[in-house]
């Protein structure tokens, strides 16, 4: 996917966010959208000249916006080109999932087994697959971080633990 | 003014505050050290520890930790050419090169004393500048810091770094996730599609805990590799030759610290800018500019003088008109906030004793952070590897179990892993997360002030208070300065090549 389609996809998401935003707000009081309709209706004009402005720009010059040329400084962070796909940006891609596969298979375990049980599955896990310890390292590792875990949230802070779905489908 | 001044400190000699003040301080060296996460993973990762203490022993907490990370930071450019954060950027250039040469311990050392000098002074120039800030705070109203929080979000928009238009948009986004949940003016819940839980809004510290820490660590695991490995060298100076360096350099030390306390009061111009600024300042003021990025001790002391100034400079308008200088400090208010600690007259008023504790703890932790620092910087200097496999599972946990600890709801979980993939896409593509946080944080005081201003002055407040108009005109002028320099600098270069 191209640099260009890759900003323009965000830029079109966010036009949607803040078009909705703003029908939601006409349904309020004229209190309540005081300040919430005129800032979206400010991000939504952002927005808009944005998505034009990059789709006329020279693909080199993507991250330079116009209010950045109008100024004369230049979005420093990302030098865009339109490079067909290659396997680097194939391999980050597929890195990219890979790393939100794991956000939410860590957030699917808390919510499923509890905060603690999680925390000790995916830290073991997540050794093993990067092939950073061994199994029997990554248990030992694993089970240590979790005791500290424990020990610092639910002895220290006191914390009073969510047990997950799965318990209350069990004691059902 | 004495008595607080006392107070504050008393507050400090607690068991409880001293050990938080310990336990922030190593903290914050430990994060800061580990290139990718930073001042404000650290204090991101703080935020639901923030409930439920003495305030005096929080404050240590979190800004002994933030103090800590600033030196931590430090350490990765000098030793391993990788920027703790982008404020560091600028040790690179000479640090990085006298590690090489085998001056690791040396650089560590003036680093640590000069980050310690610019702290104390930053210290100094906070608990000085409360008796003049005073008078000005409380002779403002309502519709003044409205206008100060409107001026405090253009003029960190246009100057902030990366695209503008999408830094913009970014505060827009920041501003609108703020007025999710119940409105605090008229009752009515917003945004809250049926869901009980948005009803009390998006927790700022949880949104904080997946907007940094967790994108951070998505982005570490994209990075992929091992984040340094090197082979260290013999060393040929020690940790004290460069103590020595930053106090024979103190005019250094002193242009560098005052350079960071002006960076610092200014909201937009993060402290990154400040170390570049700072080291370029040195090698122009240098008699031997040839020797920086070779190895000149200077080419460290500068940075780390207005790093460790900074934090006192960009303290004042966060406190005292709750105005955060850059993204560590909006992220410092959060705390603030969520501790009960309202920034603006109240603050330097009934609040000065805690306003002194703050004073108190850049003094004690900035110490703290130089003693530990320079006592392991020889053990630092031969650190060889990192690997960010073993960091990304426990700096997850800490992040998920955190946002949990927050209020006790595993939708929070939910909303920081949803947080941490926005933030991951906000870097990705220029979206700066610093103006979407400073939007979140100046949100409130936007609509309740406006609010007020209208209830107290009328809905033409603007023309009726001088003050208020002033202040607008003042907030056009600076918003729209960089765009006419910019139309006269094309002019005059179209002039110049029409001739």
């Amino acid at each position: 996917m191209s640099q260009r389609l890759q900003e323009n996809i965000v830029a079109s998401v966010l036009l949607c966010v803040f078009v909705s935003y703003i029908v939601i707000t006409l349904t309020f009081g004229p209190n309540a959208r005081l300040v919430p309709l005129p800032i979206a209706s400010l991000g939504l004009i952002f927005v808009v000249i944005q998505l034009i402005w990059q789709n006329l720009r020279d693909t080199k010059e993507l991250q330079i916006d116009l209010l950045a040329s109008l100024t004369g400084q230049v979005a420093s962070e990302h030098k865009a080109s339109e490079q067909k796909p290659t396997n680097k940006t194939n391999d980050k891609f597929q890195r990219e999932l890979r790393a939100i596969a794991f956000v939410t298979l860590f957030v699917g375990l808390i919510v499923l087994l509890g905060p603690i049980a999680a925390v000790l599955i995916f830290s073991i896990v997540f050794f093993v697959l990067t092939r950073h310890f061994t199994l029997v390292k990554a248990l030992a590792v694993g089970t240590g971080f979790t005791l500290a875990l424990y020990m610092l949230f639910v002895v220290g802070l006191q914390l009073q633990l969510y047990h997950g779905v799965l318990q209350s489908f069990i004691a059902q | 003014m004495f008595e607080a001044i006392l107070a504050g400190l008393a507050a400090l000699s607690t068991p409880q505050a001293i050990l938080f003040m310990i336990i922030g301080v190593i903290y914050g060296l430990m994060i800061g050290i580990l290139p990718g996460l930073g001042g404000i993973v650290a204090i991101a990762l703080l935020l639901p520890f923030t409930y439920g203490h003495e305030r005096a022993a929080t404050l240590a907490l979190l800004l002994g930790a933030h103090i800590a990370t600033i030196w931590g930071g430090s350490v990765t450019s000098i030793l391993f050419k990788v920027p703790g954060a982008a404020k560091s950027l600028a040790l690179v250039f000479d640090g990085y090169p006298m590690t090489q040469q085998g001056h690791a311990s040396r650089a560590l050392g003036a680093s640590a004393t000069a980050a310690l000098l610019g702290g104390l002074m930053g210290a100094v120039f906070l608990a000085f500048s409360i008796p003049i800030v005073r008078p000005v705070m409380l002779a403002l109203g309502p519709s003044e810091y409205l206008m100060m929080a409107l001026w405090g979000l253009t003029i960190i928009a246009t100057f902030s770094e990366g695209s503008l238009l999408k830094g913009l948009i970014a505060t827009s986004l920041g501003i609108m996730i703020a007025y999710v949940g119940m409105d605090p003016v008229s009752g009515t819940p917003r945004f809250w599609f049926g869901n009980v839980y948005l009803l009390d809004g998006i927790s700022f510290p949880v949104a904080m805990i997946g907007l940094f820490a967790v994108a951070e660590m998505i982005k570490l695991y994209v990075k992929g590799g091992a984040i340094v490995d090197r082979i260290p060298g013999e060393e040929k100076s020690s940790v004290f030759d460069g103590v020595r360096d930053a106090l024979q350099h103190w005019w250094l030390v002193l242009r560098s610290s005052l350079l960071g306390l002006w960076i610092g009061v200014l909201p937009g111009v993060g402290a990154s800018v400040g170390g570049i600024a700072a080291y370029a300042q040195a090698a122009q003021m240098s008699k031997t500019p040839e020797r920086f990025g070779k190895g000149a001790v200077e080419g460290v002391i500068a940075p780390d003088a207005t790093l460790g100034a900074n934090e006192g400079g960009g303290l004042m308008p966060t406190l005292a008109f709750g105005i955060p200088g850059g993204e560590s400090m909006a992220i410092l208010l959060v705390a603030f906030l969520s501790m009960g600690i309202v920034p603006g007259p109240q603050m330097l008023t009934s609040e000065l004793d805690l306003v002194f504790s703050m004073v108190w703890i850049i003094v004690i932790a900035n110490i703290l952070t130089t003693l530990i620092g320079l006592s392991i910087s020889s053990r630092l200097a031969k650190l060889p590897t990192l690997n960010p496999n073993v960091m990304i599972p426990l700096v997850l946990s800490v992040c998920f179990l955190g946002a949990f600890a927050t209020r006790g709801l595993v939708e929070d979980v939910l909303v920081a892993a949803l947080f941490g993939i926005i933030g991951y896409l906000m870097d990705k593509y220029s979206y700066s997360r610093a103006n979407f946080v400073i939007g979140m944080v100046l949100a409130d005081m936007i609509e309740r002030n406006l609010h007020i201003s209208m209830g107290l002055y009328g809905n033409l407040f603007v023309l009726t208070r001088p003050i208020t108009l002033a202040m607008l005109i003042f907030i056009i002028f600076t918003t729209a300065l960089p765009f006419i320099r910019q139309l006269r600098r094309q002019k005059s270069m179209t002039t110049s090549s029409a001739t």
